[in-house]
This record gives structure tokens, C-alpha cells and sequence, in this order.
């Protein structure tokens, strides 16, 4: 069996001083969609800003190995340069910074990076709406300043319109579901989906099953209390639909 | 200290008067002679006068700068024009017109651009008016006390003013390219002082657009500059000053404009030099209708002061103004904006906005806001906001991982947080060279930061 393309082993980390990842341990392999399903409190964001490589999260033990490296001993832009995706559950607002010149400036940093060469402003907008236009995406998102004024689906949309353009090897969705309509859910999982190719690996961290409906995932691993309590296939997904997820809840 | 450097101001007034533009016409001996003898009264500005107390008023008397004798060489290299496209260029070197460099171009027929000096000499009478009484420039408090010593150095600049640019513009007429005028300071072995005068006068209907950029200086330099603008009825300025990589001990800098009905002033400034600066801009809306815009960039690094002063006085009815100011600050710069916008009686009608916010770059930067409204009549829409902050951390790391480096994620952010400043210059060549040398000046302040 090949090595994993993401590897957390007892990963361990606090907030404030306070332990909310208790040994997670998870393997996803390259064209694999993992989902990471709990409760409120269970870990699921900081896991993912752990792996984003946010400040104010303190590593205690354990480790992740992505593609063979020590993730957590890269900066946040290192990563990005190596493959890895997040969509933020809150994508923060960038007023002043339009939308193409920051996609394009992050897709050449990335570029750069890995020693290929910059892409220049035709290609790119060429590319650029080509992934809108798959994505039913206006034209007008590119003109606009990043995130700012956009309605929480807008957000999230522009999320997978970078993820999309960017075409990283592992993206990591962090409640990307949350506050979309059916329409924007359709629009995303359109996006993710275009994601599946069988190299790529994705890691979709939420707390219902909707987006699973639309994303069918290949594993589906359940974090409470800090830990991975249970891992299985898209039967367990609908089974937390059904029964919740009580059976996880610290007693 | 002051003792000294009030005696080194007498002996160069006195050693130099003889030969300033001018001398020998009676009014204007008159006049420097009045100046001077106002400036002797109130001293130089010091922290216990309000409009100076976070001025570089230490920096100013630290060193006894004097207006030095020209020396009759020519600089080396003077910087290549500013302005991309087609321009009329006036050079000052050391605070005197230098005809050499300069290249006024063909103006259209009722505009005329010359230097102070050579229109003192050819045509004073028609100087006489545009020259404001040093007494005019005192500030009005809300107290109804009217106090000349916030303008102590306008009344010395009276007296010294060795050069500048002059723009006269005939009702009706449009200059179709910008002016560019450049001062270059050169590095000085002695304490130096160059007094710089401009002057700017609009007809009814004319419309120009001025760049005033400064250039050169060393830690033995003060200039000490003054703009005087009249603008007629429905008159448009847009009128730029900006620092240029200049690298003077301290550079004091004030625009004062007067308009008259319908008239538009569109002014910005971008403070940037090495060492310190003090700006003032001072509209007076006059007529009813007219439109007053001050928009300002302060960027400084190191140990840079920047004190930025903004008088907007809406003295009749239906008049606008708006007032965007960001300041940028890194290792231990400090800065401080006091922007005050007053609403006469019978000034019904005004609209005004006043906007500063303040980037702090090092953790030994500082920065401080004071906005003032003075409203004695009713009927009238003023806001103002003001706030200093960091680089917003949740922002960076957005931008980091989508792989922007640190630095590039810094200078992403500046440049956002600086860019409708100069955005809202209308020449296109104007504000393609005002986004240059904010770029750079950013990326120099970023990566002193990072």
C-alpha cells in the first residue's frame, strides 16, 4: 500500500492553554474524499487550523506528514506552495485587494514557489473565467474586493473558485456547507467534485451530513472530545444523520 | 536654543534681504519687513502652541538653519521628470529657479508659469495681490482668539522667500497638461534653509492641475514651504505635493487656498520624507457651492515624523469638502493628524467628511488622530471617523495560505489600505506616478518591518 498522502499520528494541540486535540490519528490517501463529521466542540476547527498552520494554536505532540514533509514545520504560504487547500469557514473580508489581482498574485507566489513560471495577466484571466463559468460564477467576482460585502454563500463560493483555480493536491473544506442554499451547495459540490481526478485527496470537515449527499466521501471518520472515535464508510454518515451524534457526547 | 536660533534668522534676514526677489520694490521690502517683524514677536513654533504641540518643533530649532547664498554651481543630476506624458517642468535647485533644467513647454495663450523671482522683477504689480499678508494666515480659535503663532513660519517665509513656482491662469482657460514642478534640495555641509513660495491663481472657469514635488536634502536641510492658491468662481485645482525620496531633517510644507463660488480645490499630499514633516493645508470656501478636497498619505519609517494639519473652514452655503487621510507607520516613526473642518454661521447647506485611519507597522511606531468639528449653523452633514490599528493578523494569514509570502502579504495589505487615497487623484499620468512612489515607498517601510 502506498504512503498516505496526509498522515496525522497523536496529534495533540491547545488553545489558551486548554487541550481540545487529544491523539488524532487519520490517513487519507491520494484521490481519496475524507470526511471528518462531530459535534460542536469537538475539535473539527481546530483541527483544521492546525493544519492551515494558524497562530495561537500550540502543538503538544504528535505530528502530520503531508507528501513525506513535517507540515507543521512549514509557514502557511509554504504549504500552499506544496498542495495544500483550505476553505475557511470564515473567509475573511479583504477591502482594497480586488479579487483577480490577489488570485492571480497567489497563483504566481505559488508558482513561483515550486519554480514554474508566472502566468501573465491574459492567461490568467482566461483561466479565471473559464473556472467561473464552470462554476456559475458572474464575471463581476473578479472585479470585486475580496469577500468584502459578500453574502456568507458568495463567501464560501469564492472559497472554491480559488480552491478551483489553484488546483491543489490535498484541500482541506472547513464547514464549507454551512449557510448555503441548495443552489450554492449544488454550485460548491460542482466544484469539489471537479476535484476528484484519483491524485488529488480532499478532507471535508463538517457537522451534517448535506454536503456528504452531494460529495460522496470514500471514508467518513468521526472526531469527539478531541479524538477520532470512529471511522467508516458513507453508511456511518447517514447513520449520524439518523441517530446524532449522542453516542459521542462526553457522559 | 532659541535664543540662537532667533539671532542666526535676524543675521540671515539681514545678510540676504538686499538680494531676495524683489528687493528694492517698496511694498515688497515693506512686506518682508512687516513679516519678519511679526516673526520675531511669535518665535518659532513650539509645543506650547496647540497647532504644533505633536509638531517637529524640536527637529526645526535643533540646528540654526539659514538661507544659504546660491553658489552658482549646478547639481550633478537633477531626477528625470516625474510625469510620464506631456508636462510643463519648472526645476528649483537650493530654492532658486534653475532655467537650465527646466522646461515650461508652450502654454496655452492667458496662462502663464514663471518663478517668483522673475515675476517680482518683471511685472511686481502683478505679484501684489497674490501674495497674502502674513497676518491673513493666523488662526482662528473657537474661543474667538485669533492667534499668529501657529503661522510663525509662513511670516519667516514672507520675509526669506528666495523662489517658487507661479501659475497664473486667466478666466476660462484649461491647461491641457500638468505642471510639474520640482524642488531639489541638495545635501548641505551647513545648516540650510531654503524658503520656497508658490503661488497659484485661477480665473473664473480655469482649470489646472499642479504636482509639487520635493527631491534630495540631507539631515542638514529645512525647507520650508508655502502655496498660496486663489481659485474664481467654478475654478478646478487639482493640486498634488509630494516627497520624492527626500531625505531632509524636516521639510514644513503649507497650502493655503481660498475659493470663491462653484470653485473645486482637489488636493492631496503624500509625506514621505526620511526625516520629518510638518503639512499644513488650509481651504477656505469662500463662495457658495465650491468643493474642497484634502486627501493625504503619511509614510514613515525609521525615526520619521509626520504631523499633517487640515483646516477646512466652509464659510458659505452649498459647499463640500471631504478629507481621506491614511498614515502608514513602521520601526519607531511616530505620526499625527489633526484635521479640523468648521461650518460658519450662514454656511448653511455644507456637506463635509473627514476620514483618518492610521497603520502601525513597528511595535515603537505611533500614531495619533484629533478630528475637529466646529459647526455655528444648522443645516449642515458632517462625519468624521478616525481609528489606528495593526495589520489585521486575520487577514495576513488569509493571504498566506494562498501562498502569498509574508512580505508580499504585508505590501498586499498596505497597498489596500493606501490605495483609495490616490485613487481618487482624477489625471491619469498624476496618479500613476502618485501609486509609484507610494509603491515604493510602502515596500521600503514593509520590508524595514518584516
Amino acid at each position: 500500500m502506498s504512503e498516505p498522502l496526509l498522515r496525522i499520528r497523536n496529534l495533540r494541540a491547545s488553545v489558551d492553554g486548554q487541550e481540545v486535540l487529544k491523539g488524532v490519528d487519520l490517513a487519507v490517501t491520494a484521490g481519496e474524499v475524507a470526511a471528518i463529521m462531530g459535534p460542536n466542540g469537538s475539535g473539527k476547527s481546530t483541527l483544521s487550523n492546525v493544519l492551515a498552520g494558524r497562530d495561537g494554536y500550540e502543538v503538544t505532540d504528535g505530528e502530520v506528514r503531508y507528501d513525506g514533509r513535517d507540515l507543521l514545520d512549514m509557514e502557511p504560504e509554504e504549504r500552499a506552495a506544496a498542495g495544500v487547500f483550505m476553505a475557511f469557514q470564515y473567509p475573511v473580508e479583504i477591502p482594497g485587494v480586488v479579487n483577480a489581482t490577489f488570485t492571480r498574485t497567489a497563483l504566481n507566489a505559488q508558482r513561483q514557489a515550486r519554480g514554474e513560471s508566472a502566468i501573465d495577466a491574459i492567461d490568467f484571466l482566461k483561466r479565471a473565467r473559464e473556472t467561473l463559468d464552470r462554476l456559475e460564477m458572474d464575471e463581476a467576482f473578479l472585479r470585486r474586493d475580496v469577500n468584502a460585502g459578500f453574502s456568507g454563500g458568495e463567501k464560501k463560493r469564492n472559497e472554491i473558485f480559488q480552491m478551483a483555480l489553484l488546483e491543489p493536491r490535498l484541500a482541506i473544506l472547513d464547514e464549507t456547507d454551512s449557510g448555503l442554499d441548495i443552489d450554492a451547495l449544488r454550485i460548491v459540490a460542482t466544484g469539489v467534485n471537479a476535484m476528484r481526478d484519483g491524485r488529488r485527496a480532499l478532507v471535508v470537515i463538517t457537522h451534517y451530513q448535506r454536503l456528504l449527499e452531494y460529495v460522496v466521501p470514500d471514508s467518513v471518520h468521526v472526531l469527539a472530545d478531541g479524538r477520532i472515535a470512529r471511522s467508516g464508510d458513507r453508511e456511518l454518515a447517514h447513520e449520524l444523520e439518523r441517530a446524532g451524534y449522542a453516542a459521542f457526547q462526553p457522559a | 536654543m532659541t535664543e540662537a536660533w532667533l539671532a542666526g534668522q535676524r543675521a540671515a534676514f539681514a545678510a540676504c534681504r538686499g538680494a531676495l526677489p524683489g528687493a528694492g520694490t517698496p511694498w515688497v521690502d515693506a512686506l518682508r519687513a512687516q513679516a519678519f517683524r511679526q516673526f520675531e514677536e511669535d518665535g518659532p513654533p513650539s509645543p506650547k502652541v496647540e497647532e504644533w504641540r505633536s509638531g517637529p518643533t524640536a527637529v526645526l530649532t535643533g540646528q540654526v538653519f539659514a538661507p544659504a547664498a546660491p553658489d552658482g554651481t549646478h547639481p550633478a543630476s537633477v531626477p528625470a521628470p516625474y510625469l510620464a506624458g506631456p508636462r510643463h517642468r519648472l526645476v528649483f535647485v537650493d530654492g532658486r529657479f534653475s532655467a537650465g533644467h527646466s522646461d515650461p513647454g508652450e502654454l496655452p495663450a492667458g496662462a502663464r508659469l514663471t518663478s517668483l523671482g522673475a515675476l517680482l522683477a518683471e511685472d511686481p504689480a502683478a505679484a501684489r495681490d497674490l501674495v497674502g499678508d502674513p497676518e491673513a494666515f493666523a488662526e482662528e480659535r473657537l474661543s474667538l482668539v485669533t492667534d499668529r503663532r501657529p503661522q510663525a513660519l509662513v511670516a519667516l517665509n514672507t520675509a526669506l522667500a528666495s523662489d517658487g513656482a507661479v501659475l497664473i491662469v486667466d478666466d476660462g482657460v484649461a491647461l491641457p497638461h500638468p505642471v510639474e514642478v520640482v524642488y531639489l534640495a541638495r545635501a548641505a555641509t551647513d545648516p540650510s534653509a531654503h524658503h520656497l513660495r508658490a503661488l497659484i491663481a485661477l480665473g473664473a472657469g480655469a482649470r489646472a492641475s499642479v504636482v509639487e514635488v520635493h527631491a534630495g536634502g540631507s539631515g542638514r536641510v529645512w525647507t520650508n514651504h508655502v502655496t498660496e492658491t486663489a481659485l474664481g468662481a467654478s475654478a478646478r485645482l487639482e493640486h498634488v505635493r509630494a516627497d520624492a525620496g527626500t531625505r531632509s531633517a524636516v521639510r514644513v510644507d503649507v497650502a493655503h487656498a481660498r475659493l470663491q463660488a462653484g470653485a473645486a480645490y482637489a488636493g492631496f499630499v503624500m509625506a514621505g520624507n526620511a526625516g520629518a514633516v510638518r503639512t499644513e493645508t488650509r481651504l477656505v470656501l469662500e463662495g457658495a457651492g465650491a468643493d474642497g478636497e484634502i486627501n493625504g498619505l503619511c509614510l514613515a519609517g525609521g525615526s520619521g515624523h509626520i504631523d499633517a494639519l487640515t483646516r477646512l473652514d466652509h464659510r458659505a452655503r452649498e459647499g463640500t469638502s471631504r478629507q481621506l487621510w491614511r498614515g502608514v507607520f513602521g520601526d519607531q516613526a511616530r505620526g499625527a493628524f489633526q484635521g479640523r473642518i468648521r461650518v460658519l454661521a450662514g454656511a448653511s447647506g455644507t456637506n463635509a467628511a473627514l476620514d483618518n485611519r492610521n497603520l502601525l507597522l513597528g511595535i515603537g511606531a505611533r500614531a495619533e488622530s484629533k478630528p475637529e468639528l466646529e459647526i455655528l449653523t444648522d443645516d449642515v452633514a458632517c462625519s468624521h471617523a478616525s481609528a489606528t490599528g495593526q495589520l489585521d493578523a486575520d487577514a495576513l494569514f488569509y493571504l498566506r495560505s494562498r501562498g502569498l509570502s509574508e512580505q508580499t502579504a504585508r505590501a498586499v495589505l498596505m497597498a489596500a489600505f493606501t490605495g483609495a487615497v490616490a485613487d481618487r487623484i482624477a489625471d491619469e499620468g498624476v496618479r500613476a506616478f502618485v501609486r509609484h512612489l507610494v509603491e515604493g515607498r510602502l515596500n521600503a517601510l514593509g520590508s524595514a518591518a518584516s
